[in-house]
């Protein structure tokens, strides 16, 4: 989690297109090794990069420059512009990936464990790991609910039946969710639970861990001297 | 010999149901295996809830291993000699893997990482269910979701088992195996079922609730 924050910072103070693109073809590597699901990280990857098209589309034609290379009626579309929508994506991707290497493959209650170590307070790391835990349920909720309504001859349009027939669906997930909580708890409390959770895994210092610090040390600082000589 | 629960006159009414439990009385003694019989909304999850401080005993007296259980502190002790194990599976495990949700049990009653993973794989070797220890509970088939939630009870070494429904939505092998393990085991229980043939093969009393009042049947 450190390499990946340390990556991050490094990666968002650069504006050189040579040490982004290098902290991309890094961070590529990084979610070989960790042996990334390519479908499903492609399609997480996707979404993101919807957000970049948008800049690409309308930030060369936002920033002032000398020269443009494209003028489309009145509007000027730079270079300079360009260049920054597409380093934005380069970080952008090349962040996203680390965290997908470093952190995805982190069980929740090694990711509460780590958490806790950075001092984040109880509650918030409770919170983070039930919402991990219980998003698929959700979704297991979701996709019943929507099965039972198509089995009822439900079609998604655009008019008063569909807005009101959603609400529900919305209004009884949110009902389970408030039943379904209460139950757990009450389950909890009779394996004894107090308020607290006890953390499963225990952080220990192993020698490979050394080994990656170093590694994303000599990595941050190769992309810091990209940035500083190769500008 | 003294019980292990016993209920004396209690009652119970919820604003919309009514009265659910009408002075209601038993004792749950070492060695007993009780069924709790009765139709559905009778008031036999509800009688499970008050044993265990889930839901606070509006009038009569609860005790539990020979004390009275007023407090929620009362409820916290008693819990660690008193397994429940709910009707649905999924509301029970929360954990991401099978391990960690059998852990979570023992960690609660002090002990360390390393002890409760010991026993937590010690119970799993038990059931059977070892090669389901790094599998993600909301994934496993209904068989094994009991068992497993069964194994999440018993590593806490209660004295005393509520078993609500456990035989539900279990095909006939799945429920063999179930049967099978609740004999064997030592535990004084109150099982809720609608399974005749279960309660038969698993019980030596019934209890049955009706209309809010508990009658012991033959």
């Amino acid at each position: 989690m450190i390499g990946a924050i340390g990556f991050a910072l490094v990666v968002v103070s650069c504006s050189q297109s040579y040490a982004l693109l290098s902290a991309l073809a890094i961070a590529f590597v990084m979610a070989f090794l960790a042996r990334l699901n390519v479908k499903k990280t492609a399609k997480k990857l996707l979404i993101l990069n919807t957000f970049v098209l948008y800049l690409l589309i309308f930030l060369p034609f936002s920033v002032p420059a000398d020269q443009y290379f494209l003028e489309i009626f009145s509007l000027q579309a730079s270079l300079e512009g360009l260049v920054q929508a597409l380093n934005i994506g380069f970080s952008a991707n090349a962040v996203v990936l680390m965290l997908f290497s470093l952190v995805s493959n982190l069980s929740s209650s090694a990711l509460g464990c780590a958490l806790q170590w950075f001092r984040v307070p109880a509650k918030l790391i409770q919170l983070l790991q039930f919402t991990l835990r219980y998003l698929s349920v959700i979704e297991e909720e979701f996709n019943r609910l929507r099965r039972a309504m198509r089995a009822r001859a439900f079609v998604m349009s655009f008019n008063m039946h569909t807005w009101k027939s959603i609400a529900y669906l919305i209004a009884m997930m949110l009902i389970r969710s408030i039943n379904r909580a209460q139950r757990i708890l009450n389950a909890m409390k009779c394996r004894g639970y107090q308020g607290e959770l006890v953390n499963y895994h225990q952080l220990k210092w192993r020698p490979i861990d050394s080994l990656f610090v170093l590694v994303i040390t000599v990595i941050c600082c190769l992309i810091i001297s990209f940035n500083h000589y190769l500008g | 010999m003294k019980p292990l629960l016993q209920v004396s006159n209690v009652s119970h009414h919820f604003t919309t149901r009514g009265c659910v439990l009408d002075n209601v009385s038993f004792a749950l003694h070492p060695g007993d295996k009780l069924a709790l019989m009765g139709a559905n909304g009778a008031g036999k999850t509800t009688l499970f809830h008050l044993l265990v401080g889930l839901q606070k005993c509006q009038s009569g007296e609860i005790s539990g291993m020979g004390s009275e259980l007023t407090t929620e502190q009362d409820f916290v002790a008693i819990r660690k000699q008193v397994g429940l194990v709910f009707q649905d599976p999924d509301d029970q495990l929360f954990c991401p893997s099978v391990l960690e949700d059998i852990m979570f049990g023992p960690l609660n009653q002090g002990l360390s990482i390393a002890k409760a993973k010991a026993l937590a794989v010690e119970m799993l070797e038990q059931l059977q269910l070892a090669h389901l220890q790094e599998r993600i509970a909301s994934e496993l088939s209904g068989g094994e979701k009991r068992m497993v939630t069964l194994a999440s009870v018993l590593v806490m070494q209660p004295k005393v088992l509520l078993l609500d429904e456990p035989s539900n939505a279990l095909d006939s092998e799945a429920k063999a195996q179930l049967l099978a393990f609740l004999q064997r085991l030592e535990q004084a229980m109150i099982v809720i079922s609608h399974d005749i043939p279960f309660i038969e093969a698993l019980t030596n009393g019934k209890l049955l609730l009706q209309k809010g009042e508990l009658t012991k049947v033959n």
